[in-house]
């Protein structure tokens, strides 16, 4: 970690998208973002606008287009994959192919990035795991295969696995879409006590609006003519956020901070 | 001069005419020191023979060979020469024997060494009464299949030599069996281009079993006959055509010009209308090309694996088109089989060479041989 | 990563099973040895019988060392290929480095007499069949291997095997239509697959090849549990894509290719291997699973050779007969009893 630099991320100029042989389809463009250590950022907007696009851009998923990105201050393309993985954690929307782990074993991958050649857990590892299994709340099931998972469990192992990878940055994409409310709130809450208490960054793409105008820090709302980027309650005062979800259905409270629906 | 000195003298002549001829004939009879035995028609092996043993040559032992084998025949008892060692040697004769395709089966049989045969792969296509009988009471042990012999069974009856076949040098299988101490000879008959040459193999086998005289004797034979055979023919007012061969699928294969059977059809004195092409084996050719040649042919000789016209009439009724099919003039070497259903053709014509060439003479000039009846060529009806 | 359970118990009866089925091959053959003999021997005495001695030791005892070399390697590169594409039904031959090798060995003994008398022939009737199946199979390999450095989906790569596999197959059936029933015939041999006429010079190069594979693959055990992620997951982790792709492809290809030069094509063991070690040991951590892999393949091949070998009768059954219309059944009912399918 590099104490030096007060953001784990920083765009300029980045331009999100695909590039086929025939032409190039522009997501966004002139993308300037910083992400401040120890933040919980909420990526917020509507669907298809990009937000996955900007998280798996960010994460090196997927490859930019043009402009820069830095993580820690170095050029993303200029950190080696084994390095990275000790700066950034991931949580993807994509389904894991089918296989025969435990949720345990699951977990212990993502100590990968600190074992030896083999892969051995040591002591430290072994803690790591503990923790990150004690934090998502899932003791009770690390034994269970893969495939006697539900969808919400298994998203909670998912998460697990990336706090077991123990980075300064997590970034997650949709991390609840299929868990309950209890649910939903235990990891924003965990998530947010990682920022604040452990000084982790973390940075969400989520549809959990509600939550993340309570927790968040910072919001990062996507639109049709750009990224708006700012603290959660400047985001607010000044209608951006008003503004992202405002229809004839619902009005947006700045006092309750939620959308209200017109009956 | 008195008559008692004419008399003696006359003795002294005859006594000396007769010393010169048993001497002459002691010549003959003394082994050749140095020289190649006299091998007049097969191109695929020669034997030289030395003072105390002699080396077989094989020239071809498979198609487009550019590598010949040497082998010396050592009589058991003999010291081995100086100058000939390091080389492949076996002990002759040779008493357990393996043999690799039926066309071996009646040169040991002509040479009275049956009993020597220990196995075969595939004992079930040998059509021969006698080894079949061995067969049966387990004298001959089955080997397999020829192209993966089982090498266990072999093993196990360290036969003195394995006398086999090639079709290319990928010889992984002889291989493996010259590395587990069992010489390997690979025979190159079906190579000859002429049936005599093809024939003259025998000696090949004399020279295994130490009875070149028998080899030579039993060879001769079989040229007078098929020479004599082959005079006979060229009395025939004329040569009639002949077609040969059969579709298979889209295919139809018939001889080529250089192949056996043409040449057998050149010594009988007919007109095979592909005799001017080139090639030892067979040409693949589309029907329409032989239909045009051969439609008017007067005989159709060797027409594949059919034995009947009916069998061919219900696999293909463009077969009906051909003339010699209308007058019924077809004639087959499938029909006449053995006990096992092993067409005798493909076991004994190779050593009966003088025997097939009657047949199609019979065939095609029946007023040349009368009384003679075909052997292994039969009229489909 | 973890192995929480280290199944211990299964490795020590894999462990007497393989021990209790080599004796089995080396046993059982088409002459009646009896056992006492057979130890006797194994153990450096000399017995009165030599050419039992011959059999056993020139014979037998070659051909158990290929059949064990053989199953374990082509399991191996089963279990790499279905890591790699994530794919259950991926086996050694997906990258279509056997079809090259049969491609090889028909241009050699088809090609010649379809080609008769022109330069190729001659250039290659000095080459032997293993020669030529390497050649094929490197060919293959090398492009492989090359579509992959530009091809970033993985998935890419395993079509272009298949291709390769329907191309060369294509292309064997022409030369096959114009050959001679003789080559024909030694062709299809070949495909029927061989374990027992190796030499002791071949062996080395596999047993050789073989341990190389398998101290290399001890290395790439991590990013191969990476790889269970999924590729996203596993870069995530620190996982070089493409250098572990290229390493999985370079051993399969070469472990693949050496044994079907030596042996010929063995169908069905590379695919269903993994299969049965995932049904005896119930994981996917390739620290359990390769050596698992590798000992059932073993033990898989060497019942398969010693049914094949039709003890005490002169007759073999084609090795690819055997593991074809012995082992489909026995995973297919394996997989009902367990009902479901994971991999």
């Amino acid at each position: 970690m590099n104490t030096n630099v007060s953001n784990s991320i920083e765009t300029q100029h980045l331009s999100i998208g695909y590039k086929t042989k025939k032409h190039i389809n522009c997501i966004a463009k002139n993308i300037n973002l910083t992400l401040p250590k120890g933040n919980l950022v909420c990526i917020l907007g509507k669907n298809g606008i990009g937000k996955s696009t900007l998280l798996r851009t960010l994460t090196k998923v997927q490859p930019k287009l043009s402009g820069e990105i830095r993580v820690d201050g170095k050029k993303l393309e200029n950190i080696p994959n084994s390095e990275l993985a000790k700066k950034m954690s991931l949580v993807l929307t994509e389904r894991i192919p089918e296989n025969n782990l435990t949720v345990y074993e699951l977990i212990a991958l993502g100590r990968q990035p600190h074992t030896n050649w083999l892969g051995t857990l040591t002591d430290e590892d072994i803690s790591f795991i503990k923790l990150a299994i004690h934090q998502t709340n899932i003791t009770q099931y690390i034994d269970k295969k893969y495939d006697e998972l539900s969808d919400g469990q298994l998203q909670k192992v998912m998460i697990a696995r990336a706090l077991a990878q123990n980075t300064e940055l997590i970034t997650l994409d949709e991390p609840t879409a299929h868990l309950d409310l209890h649910n939903k709130i235990e990891i924003f809450q965990l998530l947010k006590k990682l920022s604040k208490k452990l000084h982790k960054t973390v940075l969400i793409s989520t549809h959990e609006i509600h939550l993340a105008l309570q927790l968040a820090d910072a919001l990062w709302l996507m639109t049709d003519n750009g990224i708006l980027s700012g603290k959660t309650s400047t985001l607010i005062a000044n209608q951006s956020v008003a503004n992202l979800f405002n229809s004839d259905f619902a009005i947006f409270d700045p006092k309750l901070k939620q959308f209200i629906i017109n009956t | 001069m008195s008559t008692q000195h004419i008399k003696l003298a006359k003795l002294l002549l005859l006594t000396s005419l007769l010393y010169l001829i048993s001497a002459c004939k002691q010549t003959e009879k003394k082994p050749i020191s140095v020289t190649n035995t006299n091998i007049k028609y097969a191109k695929g092996f020669t034997i030289q023979s030395f003072k105390n043993y002699k080396k077989l040559i094989i020239k071809a032992p498979y198609p487009n060979a550019d590598e010949t084998f040497e082998v010396v025949l050592l009589p058991k008892g003999n010291n081995l020469p100086k100058e000939v060692k390091g080389a492949k040697i076996i002990a002759t004769p040779i008493e357990k024997i393996v043999v690799t395709s039926t066309t071996h089966i009646p040169m040991l049989e002509l040479l009275h060494q049956e009993q020597s045969l220990v196995g075969f792969p595939n004992t079930k296509y040998i059509s021969s009464i006698r080894t079949r009988q061995r067969i049966a009471d387990g004298a001959v042990k089955e080997l397999g299949n020829e192209q993966d012999i089982n090498i266990e069974v072999l093993l196990n009856l360290q036969p003195e030599a394995v006398i086999g076949f090639a079709i290319n040098s990928n010889n992984k299988m002889f291989a493996n069996i010259e590395k587990a101490g069992i010489p390997v000879l690979l025979n190159g008959d079906w190579l000859e281009e002429t049936p005599l040459g093809r024939a003259e193999w025998i000696k090949f086998f004399g020279a295994l079993f130490n009875k070149e005289k028998e080899a030579d004797s039993i060879f001769n034979a079989i040229e007078r006959q098929y020479k004599e055979a082959e005079l006979i023919a060229k009395k025939a007012a004329n040569s009639p055509t002949v077609l040969s061969g059969a579709l298979f699928k889209d295919v139809w294969n018939l001889p080529a010009g250089d192949s056996f059977v043409a040449q057998f059809l050149k010594d009988a004195n007919t007109r095979y209308l592909w005799a001017d092409t080139n090639g030892k084996g067979s040409l693949s050719l589309n029907f329409e090309s032989v239909l045009d040649k051969g439609k008017s042919a007067e005989f159709w000789i060797a027409p594949g694996y059919y034995t009947s016209l009916s069998q061919l009439k219900n696999t293909n009724e463009h077969y009906t088109q051909f003339e010699a099919f209308q007058h019924q003039n077809i004639y087959s070497f499938a029909n006449k089989t053995g006990e096992n259903g092993g067409v005798l053709y493909y076991e004994l014509a190779p050593v009966q060479p003088h025997i097939v060439l009657k047949d199609i003479i019979k065939v095609a000039h029946p007023e040349l041989l009368p009384e003679y009846q075909p052997f292994f060529l039969e009229k489909l009806k | 990563m973890a192995i929480r359970n280290t199944y211990k118990i299964q490795f020590i009866l894999l462990g007497i099973l393989f021990a209790a089925v080599i004796l089995l091959n080396l046993s059982l053959g088409s002459v009646d040895i009896p056992f006492k003999t057979i130890l006797k021997t194994l153990t450096g005495n000399r017995i009165a019988n030599e050419t039992w001695q011959i059999i056993i030791l020139q014979y037998r005892l070659p051909k158990t060392i290929t059949v064990i070399l053989v199953g374990s390697g082509l399991s191996i590169c089963g279990l790499l290929m279905q890591t790699l594409f994530r794919n259950p039904l991926a086996g050694p031959f997906v990258l279509g480095i056997s079809s090259g090798a049969s491609l090889g060995v028909a241009v050699l003994i088809l090609g010649v007499s379809a080609f008769s008398g022109s330069m190729a022939s001659t250039i290659f009737s000095n080459i032997g069949l293993a020669a030529a199946a390497s050649i094929g199979a490197f060919l293959v390999l090398s492009i492989v291997l090359l579509a992959a450095k530009k091809i970033k989906n993985t998935m890419s790569i395993l079509i272009i095997g298949l291709m390769f596999g329907s191309f060369t197959a294509a292309i064997i059936s022409v030369l096959a239509y114009f050959s001679s029933a003789e080559n024909l015939q030694q062709y299809v041999f070949w495909t029927f697959g061989s374990l027992g006429n190796l030499g002791w010079n071949e062996i080395s190069i596999l047993s050789v090849l073989y341990i190389v594979s398998v101290f290399f693959l001890i290395t790439i055990i991590k990013p191969l549990n990476s790889l269970l992620l999924g590729e996203n997951y596993a870069i995530s982790l620190g996982v070089n894509l493409k250098k572990t792709r290229t390493d999985i492809l370079i051993v399969t290809g070469v472990l693949t290719g050496v044994i079907t030069a030596f042996s010929g094509p063995i169908a069905f063991i590379g695919l269903a291997v993994p299969h049965l070690a995932k049904l005896i040991i119930n994981t996917s951590n390739h620290k359990a699973l390769l050596p698992a892999v590798a000992i059932i393949g073993a033990i898989v091949m060497l019942i398969s050779d010693t049914i094949a070998q039709l003890p005490n009768s002169a007759y073999t059954l084609p090795i690819n007969a055997v593991t074809s219309i012995f082992g489909a059944p026995v995973v297919i009912w394996l997989l009902i009893r367990k009902r479901k399918i994971h991999f």
